[in-house]
C-alpha cells in the first residue's frame, strides 16, 4: 500500500505528537492495520525522516532559520565589516599619528638642528678671533705721537684701559680688546670699559 | 703746671699730624701693582681654571684665551709704585718685568694712572721694550705670548688703590 501525501503528514504530525486527539486516534488506527504506516514512522524514528518531511513540506518554515540565519550572517558580516574597518580606520588614525609624530620630531630635530647651528655660530661670533691692533715684527713698534694722557691711543674704551705705546723690538705684536669687569658677563653686546690682551710673539721676526 | 702739660699735648699731636700728613699724601697718590704670572696651557686632558684667577674666568671665549684651556698661577706680587721709580718682578722663565708709575689725572674714583712696563731679559735685548698704557684702579690689563713649559705665560697687571 503505497502511502498519500496527506497520510505521510499525519503520520509525522503523530510523530511528533502535534495532532489532536480523534485524528490521533485516526492515525493509530492506521498504524494497526497498515505496515507502510508504520514502517513510514520507524523510518522517520530511525533516520530523522522528520527533519527532511519537515523541510519538504513546510518550505517556509525551513526558510525561515535560512533567513535568520542570513540575516544573522548579514549581521555577522556587517559586525565583521564594522568590527574589520574600525581597526581600518584606527590604523589609519594610528598611521596619521605616527606620520604626524613622524613629522613633529623631523621638525623638532631641524628646528634643534637650526638652533645648535646658530647659537655655535653665535658662540664662535662671541670670540673675537681678531686682534684689533697688529704689529709686524719689523720695527715691532706701535705708537702714538704723543704719550700723553688723553691723546688718541691704540687701544681706547670708555675709562677702561688705553694702550699709548708699544715696542716689542723684533717681536710681532697683537693687541686683543677684551671686556671689562661685569662687561665682561655681557661680552661681546657689551660698550662698557674694555681692557686689552697684548700678546707679543716669542718668536723673533715672527708676523 | 695744667698749661704746660696742655701745650706738650698739643705740640706731641701738632708734630703726629705733621709727620703723617706726607705718609697720608703719598698713600693716596701712590697706588700698587698687582701682578699675577699665569702658566697656560692647553691640553686634551680637560680644561682647568685656578680658582684664584677670576678675570681669565670671565674671558675664556675671547682670544687670545681661547686657545688654552689649562690656567695656573705661577706668582703673584703686589708692589707700591711710586712716580718716575720703577719697581721689579723677578719672572719664572729668568726675565723681568719692571713697571714705571708715570703720573696721574683725576681725582678719587675717576683717577687715571699712566704707567709703563718693560720684560727685560738677561743679556739680550729686551723682550718688551716699552709699554705705555693708561688705567684706572682695579681694571687689568695682559700681556702675554711668553712662550714656557708647553705652554705660553700671561701677566696680569691690575693697578690696586
Amino acid at each position: 500500500m503505497r502511502l498519500s501525501r496527506e497520510t505521510k503528514i499525519e503520520l509525522m504530525a503523530w510523530a511528533d505528537g502535534e495532532l489532536p486527539h480523534e485524528v490521533s486516534e485516526r492515525v493509530t488506527g492506521l498504524l494497526e492495520r497498515s505496515d507502510d504506516a508504520r514502517q513510514f514512522v520507524e523510518d522517520l524514528r530511525a533516520s530523522h525522516m522528520s527533519e527532511w518531511v519537515s523541510e519538504a513540506v513546510h518550505p517556509r518554515l525551513s526558510a525561515v532559520p535560512s533567513i535568520t540565519d542570513a540575516v544573522m550572517d548579514r549581521l555577522e558580516t556587517t559586525r565583521s565589516t564594522t568590527i574589520s574597518t574600525v581597526p581600518s580606520r584606527r590604523r589609519r588614525a594610528d598611521r596619521h599619528r605616527v606620520h604626524s609624530l613622524v613629522i613633529s620630531v623631523t621638525t623638532g630635530l631641524a628646528v634643534a638642528a637650526s638652533l645648535a647651528l646658530y647659537f655655535r655660530w653665535d658662540t664662535s661670533r662671541d670670540v673675537r678671533p681678531a686682534p684689533i691692533a697688529q704689529i709686524a715684527a719689523s720695527g715691532g713698534r706701535a705708537s702714538e705721537p704723543s704719550a700723553t694722557p688723553g691723546a688718541t691711543p691704540l687701544a681706547t674704551a670708555s675709562r677702561g684701559v688705553e694702550v699709548n705705546d708699544i715696542d716689542a723690538l723684533s717681536h710681532a705684536i697683537s693687541v686683543f680688546e677684551i671686556p671689562l669687569g661685569a662687561a665682561a658677563a655681557n661680552a661681546a653686546k657689551s660698550t662698557g670699559p674694555s681692557s686689552v690682551v697684548i700678546w707679543i710673539d716669542e718668536d723673533r721676526n715672527a708676523r | 703746671m695744667m698749661r704746660r702739660r696742655d701745650l706738650a699735648f698739643v705740640a706731641t699731636m701738632g708734630l703726629a699730624l705733621a709727620l703723617s700728613a706726607p705718609l697720608a699724601e703719598a698713600g693716596a697718590g701712590s697706588p700698587s701693582i698687582e701682578i699675577g704670572v699665569i702658566h697656560a696651557q692647553h691640553t686634551d686632558g680637560g680644561a682647568f681654571i685656578d680658582p684664584r684667577l677670576r678675570e681669565i674666568g670671565q674671558h675664556l671665549r675671547d682670544e687670545p684665551f681661547v686657545r688654552y684651556n689649562v690656567y695656573r698661577l705661577l706668582d703673584h706680587a703686589r708692589l707700591l709704585l711710586e712716580r718716575g721709580k720703577p719697581v721689579a718682578l723677578g719672572l719664572v722663565n729668568g726675565r723681568t718685568l719692571k713697571v714705571t708709575l708715570v703720573d696721574s689725572q683725576g681725582s678719587g674714583a675717576e683717577r687715571r694712572f699712566r704707567m709703563r712696563a718693560e720684560i727685560a731679559e738677561p743679556h739680550q735685548e729686551a723682550f718688551l721694550k716699552l709699554l705705555e698704557v693708561t688705567a684706572g684702579v682695579d681694571e687689568p690689563f695682559f700681556v702675554g705670548g711668553q712662550s714656557y713649559d708647553a705652554g705660553t705665560l700671561f701677566l696680569e697687571l691690575v693697578l690696586r688703590p
